[in-house]
């Protein structure tokens, strides 16, 4: 029996907690806004708790890989994590289909995030509203769809149109502005 | 005692079950990528080949002599690349989430896993399958339950895709079942209906995986590196699961390459099958080899062992 348990409790050394980020340590962004194809700025939102303000943070890089690898941030003596990313907010001059693979690829981005684009720049709309993660729940809840990023994957690949929600900032809240498709 | 016999006898049942978890590791990786129709036609002719080719080594044996060494090598070293194969593959999958410098790492932590249960007797490694099946057998009913209802059922019909990417992985998933050659060599007991019936589950789950993948991801899947366990995240509204799921089927990628580094006997040619195939994956080369050379390869070997035997028990 105890060759059987050996190499179980071996596979423990797999699991990689040797990386591991403490949870207290952590601040899940939950909207992430992407700019550029070269360069990339990447904008991360966390949700504000009890009454703070939303904290942000903004990474650089030659492509999304390069911008990416800044992550995590550090902002106010947290570490940003993007496993918790609801909300991909697409900006201007972005490839789409080439952002949507390599934030399906991405360890820690799941595909259930949803795809939201921003005409005016992701970085200038989530600069302008005090919550944007508070005003994207209640977008939703409201009914605005948006694609996940596994569906928006679906359709780019299957050349089908994707239709995506256009948001602007007014009043320093994220409103929707009609709709966007791919093409 | 070479490479084509085995001290222990097992029941019908240790193997099928050993080849029905090691199959699910190849399964895996072909979710997504080739068409489930076309799996499933595949593994009905896998099955009855399968069959076929149990009753014709029934009664029969291939006798010691030079043409059962070079049989016996040759099986050896196929399992060794073969094994390489989903060893890179494993490691590349779990490195995606520990960053790309640790696939080494990994790897040498896969084979020193590998090499202890190498050196087990074949009695306990079967017996380690029958329990890693019990586990398999809940993660894969759950997949097909949650992942049925989440499928887009535009995106799987109607089916298209070519015939021939969906028989080199299937050759890929039935694989380890040949590996349970020598050990059947060994087995009294008829296992013609049993094995059928279990190759037939395997090939039936390898399909529903690739229809699950493809029902969550569309004509994406065809296009990521690991769209199986991509669309796991996919699985539960409130969860992510992809990150459980890869550790789960760590259970059939060891099975898989255990099974595999066998090819040469237990012991320690099984462990030194297990560095020799650790080291070619590390340095790509199994990588390099397509899918389509190891079918080939399989069907070498098939055809090379009809040829070889001979009516009567032998020793």
């Amino acid at each position: 029996m105890k060759r059987v348990i050996a190499p179980m409790l071996a596979l423990l050394l797999l699991t990689g907690c040797a990386a591991a980020r403490e949870p207290d340590d952590l601040a899940l962004v939950r909207v992430l806004g992407v700019d550029g194809t070269g360069p990339v700025v990447m904008t991360a939102v966390c949700g504000g708790e009890d009454g703070e303000n939303a904290l942000r943070g903004t990474a650089a890089g030659e492509d999304y890989a390069a911008a990416r690898r800044s992550v995590p941030w550090s902002g106010k003596g947290w570490k940003l994590s993007l496993t918790g990313v609801n909300y991909l907010v697409v900006g201007r001059d972005v490839d789409l289909a080439a952002l949507i693979f390599l934030a399906l690829e991405d360890p820690e981005l799941g595909a259930s995030a949803t795809v939201w684009r921003a005409p005016d720049g992701a970085l200038s709309l989530l600069r302008a509203c005090d919550d944007p993660t508070a005003d994207l729940e209640l977008l939703a809840l409201e009914g605005v769809t948006a694609p996940t990023l596994a569906q928006a994957a679906a359709a780019l690949s299957g050349g089908e149109t994707l239709s995506m929600p256009a948001l602007r900032a007014e009043n320093g809240c994220v409103r929707e502005d009609g709709r966007i498709g791919n093409r | 005692m070479d490479a084509l016999e085995t001290g222990e006898r097992l029941s019908g049942r240790q193997l099928s079950v050993a080849a029905v978890v090691a199959g699910l590791s190849p399964a895996a990786a072909a979710a997504g990528r080739v068409e489930w129709a076309w799996l499933v036609l595949w593994t009905g002719a896998s099955v009855s080949v399968s069959w076929l080719l149990l009753r014709f080594f029934a009664g029969r044996h291939i006798p010691r002599g030079r043409g059962r060494a070079a049989l016996g090598t040759l099986f050896g070293l196929w399992g060794v690349l073969l094994a390489a194969r989903g060893l890179a593959r494993t490691a590349s999958r779990l490195s995606q989430t520990a960053g790309e410098a640790s696939k080494g790492w990994l790897l040498l932590l896969l084979c020193g896993v590998l090499v202890y249960l190498g050196w087990c007797g074949d009695g306990a490694f079967f017996r380690l399958t029958e329990i890693l099946w019990l586990a398999m057998a809940v993660t894969v009913a759950f997949t097909a339950v949650f992942g049925l209802a989440r499928t887009e059922w535009r995106h799987v019909l109607p089916v298209g895709g070519g015939w021939l990417p969906a028989g080199a992985a299937a050759a890929e998933i039935f694989a380890p079942a040949l590996f349970l050659l020598p050990y059947i060599y060994k087995e009294r007991t008829p296992v013609r209906g049993q094995s059928a019936v279990w190759l037939a589950a395997l090939g039936g789950v390898a399909a529903v995986l690739s229809l699950v993948t493809v029902g969550l991801l569309g004509c994406a899947a065809g296009e990521l590196s690991q769209p199986f366990f991509t669309a796991g995240g996919l699985l539960a509204r409130n969860a992510r699961l992809e990150g459980l799921l890869s550790a789960l089927w760590l259970a059939p990628d060891l099975t898989f390459a255990g099974l595999l580094c066998r090819g040469f006997g237990g012991g320690k040619r099984a462990a030194v099958s297990t560095l020799v195939a650790g080291t070619l994956a590390f340095s790509g080369v199994a990588e390099k080899i397509s899918l389509p050379v190891f079918a080939a390869g399989g069907a070498v070997l098939l055809v090379a062992a009809l040829c070889l035997a001979r009516r009567g028990e032998g020793e």
